[in-house]
């Protein structure tokens, strides 16, 4: 493997390690007494600084050797780890991101506050250090040197059997040991009796000339055996009975996973730090779920490859040829070969499929450090962190996440515990991050206690801006859609966090790129919450397909509130407005596809049609189409970077025929 | 404009290049091979609203949808019933793959470099600015279109010509 690649590797892994270092720490200040997660992350920063020094990245190794030490002295003693050693580990944290970037980009110098927070490493140990009665170096040491065992763990502890053990053998001979009577066939014949040896390292090195051998001399002054057993320590040290006592040792070489064992039974052992195979001896107990990596480009040509079979087997399904042979066992087939061709698809789409957990966890630091900064105390609730959402999801769902929750903490929750208090809350502010289905979609709740949504300001501020006019009447929600406008911030003054006016359209883009959409509720006095809805996948919507002019067009459903037939009596015509609709009381403007589109002029009485009544941010309108076809399942294409700037096409479908169908983008027509 | 090197010095020793010729009303056109991805048969495309005229539409080729370009429309001759010959060119531009309509495709050939010409001032039935160079073969000629220079990185973005059509039709 060239270096290169390797590199690529490390990066990888480091990222990941880096990535779960944040969350643990949180975990830990969360529940301080479990020393497990303090072990779990120095195993991280250990791996960390074994292969940043192996690359050369000595900046990197450097302070991950200080971190781990600091790690390593919470590990080892009972002493309180207080919310700033936590303030400090964050930021080690953080600081670690900047330096694997500096070295990997092989940026000159050190990231801003490297030596900063280096030396606040190295405060926090030597204060520590000095505090103790007996500041006792060896027993610092000591540790250290065990754990490095650890580490260097023993490839030889894969090779173990069921409830075999790895004895290390070391032998001593003095130079006089055949006159005793022994020699090395003897103790290796009784040695295998109680085990399999898998490997002797005989120390050749004091083996002189041949023509000056003493063959009643033994020159081998070291050898260590490896003993594969299923005996005690003891067992193995009956053989050596006759031997001076200076002239063995034997011990006992431990897996690091049965160190732990008494400590955190419960952890998974897939959690386990990458290249550690889990030992086998523990395999009855709990089998490993086992992992592979695979590029997530691959798995979208197969999810590609997937959409043309589905595409194929419905091309099948629907000819006519087919099903008018009126054959059984051609029928039989063709439906066997639909039920397969589902449940592939199926498992391809699960494929992608990740818990939102990761997401959730790294939202923790984001809830610490903005209460911290606006010095609010906020307790964090978390649902639904197994939910499984798309990969390519989870991964843009972190930055509209983290404006969300960053808004709650800023701007959501009352400013001083007092006024909390005024209003019969409790001290603390309680923000609630919840997942769940919701009628085939997901749905990601950011709620708060606060102080809810003002109206009357938010229209106000509208109006002022010319989002609203002063004349028309607004529903809630519509005035709360309102703040997802670009350039619309109504906080008084502008924190560091939030409140520079660039906040909630950003999340409304984004979340519109991942084919969602946002649903703001929120009562005065009560909190607010963001509702973040989106597709299974990003791959596939549900769809309305419809006709106009004789082309087939789709509506993705979750736009869709309703479509009906509408009658004479609830038609109307504004002098030179256009055509509404009178639904239940609400008059909703008419748009017809055909002239939307330019595709004719025609306008065919309203009646002669349907009306798909749909919803975007600027509210409800309805879409005249001359009828409906039916719903369906489709895949998502893209239409090429050369469509790309279409506002009324969001991409496009191929059909059951072959031939491409294109998707309505609601949010771009009206 | 590297690429057209690097192959003129792997040909060097033939000094050849190869076209695929294909036809439009009565005349010959060439492009380079090393652009063809493939040719099928003509198939149904989806008008896609507010294109240009050029644009018939897009299309799916194995699962991933292109647009398609009628070349005709595009050089602005008239518009011809389709048959059995017409066919779509798939060519890679730009790391797209578009299609092209054409009246029909012929063969592949090669040409040396004694064979090119200067592209004329007038006289051909398309604007002279997409004919990169002429090639003589056989007593034809073959005009040899340059696709990146039809489709420059501005005019790839269809909507962009759009635009401007829209401006000069106002």
């Amino acid at each position: 493997m060239d270096k290169a690649k390797l590199k690529q590797i490390f990066i990888e892994e480091a990222n990941e390690i880096i990535e779960t270092l944040d969350i643990e720490i949180i975990n830990f200040e969360e529940n301080p007494n479990d020393k497990g997660i303090l072990d779990q992350l120095f195993r991280g920063v250990h791996t960390l600084k074994g292969s940043a020094n192996s690359f050369g990245f000595g900046r990197l190794g450097e302070f991950v050797h200080h971190f781990e030490d600091a790690l390593d002295y919470f590990r080892t003693s009972d002493d309180e780890v207080t919310s700033e050693v936590i303030d400090v580990f964050l930021e080690a944290v953080d600081i670690i991101k900047a330096v694997l970037e500096y070295e990997v980009e092989e940026y000159e110098g050190n990231p801003e506050n490297y030596e900063r927070c280096l030396h606040d490493i190295q405060k926090i140990l030597s204060a520590k250090k000095d505090g103790l009665p007996e500041p006792d170096l060896s027993a610092q040491e000591a540790p250290t040197g065990d754990i490095a065992n650890e580490f260097d763990e023993n490839p030889l502890l894969s090779k173990l059997e069921n409830e075999e053990k790895l004895i290390e053998i070391t032998l001593k001979f003095d130079e006089d040991i055949y006159f005793r009577g022994y020699d090395h066939g003897t103790f290796f014949k009784l040695i295998s009796e109680e085990g399999r040896i898998l490997e002797s390292t005989w120390d050749m090195s004091k083996v002189p000339d041949l023509s000056t051998i003493d063959i009643q001399k033994c020159y081998i002054p070291k050898i260590t055996i490896f003993l594969a057993t299923t005996k005690e320590v003891a067992n193995i040290e009956e053989i050596f009975e006759f031997v001076e006592a200076d002239e063995f040792d034997i011990k006992l070489v431990e897996t690091p996973a049965k160190k732990e064992a008494p400590q955190e039974e419960e952890e998974p052992l897939t959690q386990a730090p990458k290249g550690k195979t889990p030992p086998k001896n523990q395999k009855k107990k709990d089998e490993p779920k086992s992992f592979v990596k695979i590029d997530t480009t691959k798995l979208d040509e197969l999810f590609d490859s997937v959409g043309e079979l589905v595409i194929a087997q419905n091309f099948l399904g629907e000819n006519r040829k087919i099903s008018d042979l009126e054959d059984e066992g051609v029928n039989k087939t063709i439906e066997t070969l639909s039920k397969i061709t589902r449940l592939i698809q199926n498992r391809v789409m699960s494929l992608r499929m990740v818990p939102i957990k990761d997401t959730f966890d790294k939202m923790k630091r984001v809830v610490r450090d903005s209460s911290k900064k606006v010095k609010k105390e906020i307790i964090l609730d978390v649902q639904g962190e197994d939910t499984e959402i798309d990969k390519t999801m989870v991964d843009k769902l972190a930055d509209p996440l983290i404006h969300l929750i960053r808004n709650s903490v800023d701007h959501g929750i009352e400013a001083t515990a007092e006024d909390r208090k005024v209003a019969g809350k409790s001290p603390a502010g309680n923000v609630s991050l919840r997942a769940f289905h919701k009628g085939g979609n997901i749905a990601i709740e950011v709620s708060d206690d606060g102080r809810g949504i003002n109206r009357d300001v938010i229209l106000k501020k509208a109006i002022e801006r010319d989002i609203a006019s002063p004349t028309e009447e607004y529903t809630d929600s519509q005035v709360y859609s309102f703040i997802l406008q670009a350039g619309f911030s109504t906080a008084e003054k502008i924190s560091d966090i939030s409140g520079r006016g660039v906040g909630l359209d950003v999340v409304k883009n984004f979340i519109e790129g991942l084919h969602g959409k946002i649903e703001i509720e929120s009562e005065l006095g009560k909190g607010t919450t963001f509702r973040i809805l989106l597709p299974l996948t990003l791959a596939i919507i549900d769809g309305m397909l419809v006709r106009s002019c004789g082309d087939t067009y789709i509506i993705p459903t979750l736009s869709i509130v309703e479509s009906f037939r509408p009658t004479e009596d609830i038609l109307h015509t504004a002098q030179g407005k256009g055509e509404y609709v009178n639904l239940r009381d609400e008059l909703l403007p008419i748009v017809r596809l055909n002239q939307l589109l330019g595709l004719s002029e025609d306008a065919p009485p309203i009646t002669e049609g349907t009306l798909v009544c749909v919803e975007n941010e600027n509210g409800r309108f309805t879409i005249f189409v001359d009828e409906l076809v039916g719903r369906q399942q489709v895949v998502i294409k893209s239409l090429g970077k050369a469509l790309a700037k279409l506002k009324e096409i969001s991409g496009g479908a191929v059909m059951g025929n072959g031939e491409v169908a294109l998707i309505l983008n609601i949010d771009g027509i009206f | 404009m590297s690429d057209v090197s690097i192959t003129e010095e792997k040909l060097s020793l033939a000094k050849v290049d190869r076209f695929l010729t294909l036809y439009l009303e009565d005349e010959q056109y060439g492009l380079d091979i090393n652009m063809v991805k493939e040719i099928i048969a003509l198939m149904k495309t989806t008008p896609v609203p507010k294109t240009p005229h050029f644009l018939e539409g897009v299309m799916n080729l194995r699962g991933n949808i292109i647009p398609v370009v009628n070349m005709r429309s595009k050089f602005n001759m008239e518009t011809k019933e389709t048959d059995d010959r017409t066919a779509i060119v798939i060519v890679g531009i730009q790391g797209s793959d578009i299609g092209f309509i054409v009246d029909r495709v012929e063969e592949v050939i090669a040409v040396e470099e004694n064979q090119y010409s200067e592209p004329p001032q007038f006289g051909t039935k398309i604007d002279s600015e997409f004919v990169s160079k002429m090639a003589r073969v056989d007593n034809n000629v073959i005009m040899i279109l340059d696709l990146n220079k039809v489709f420059s990185e501005k005019e790839l973005n269809f909507l962009d010509s759009f635009e401007e059509e829209e401006e000069t039709l106002a």
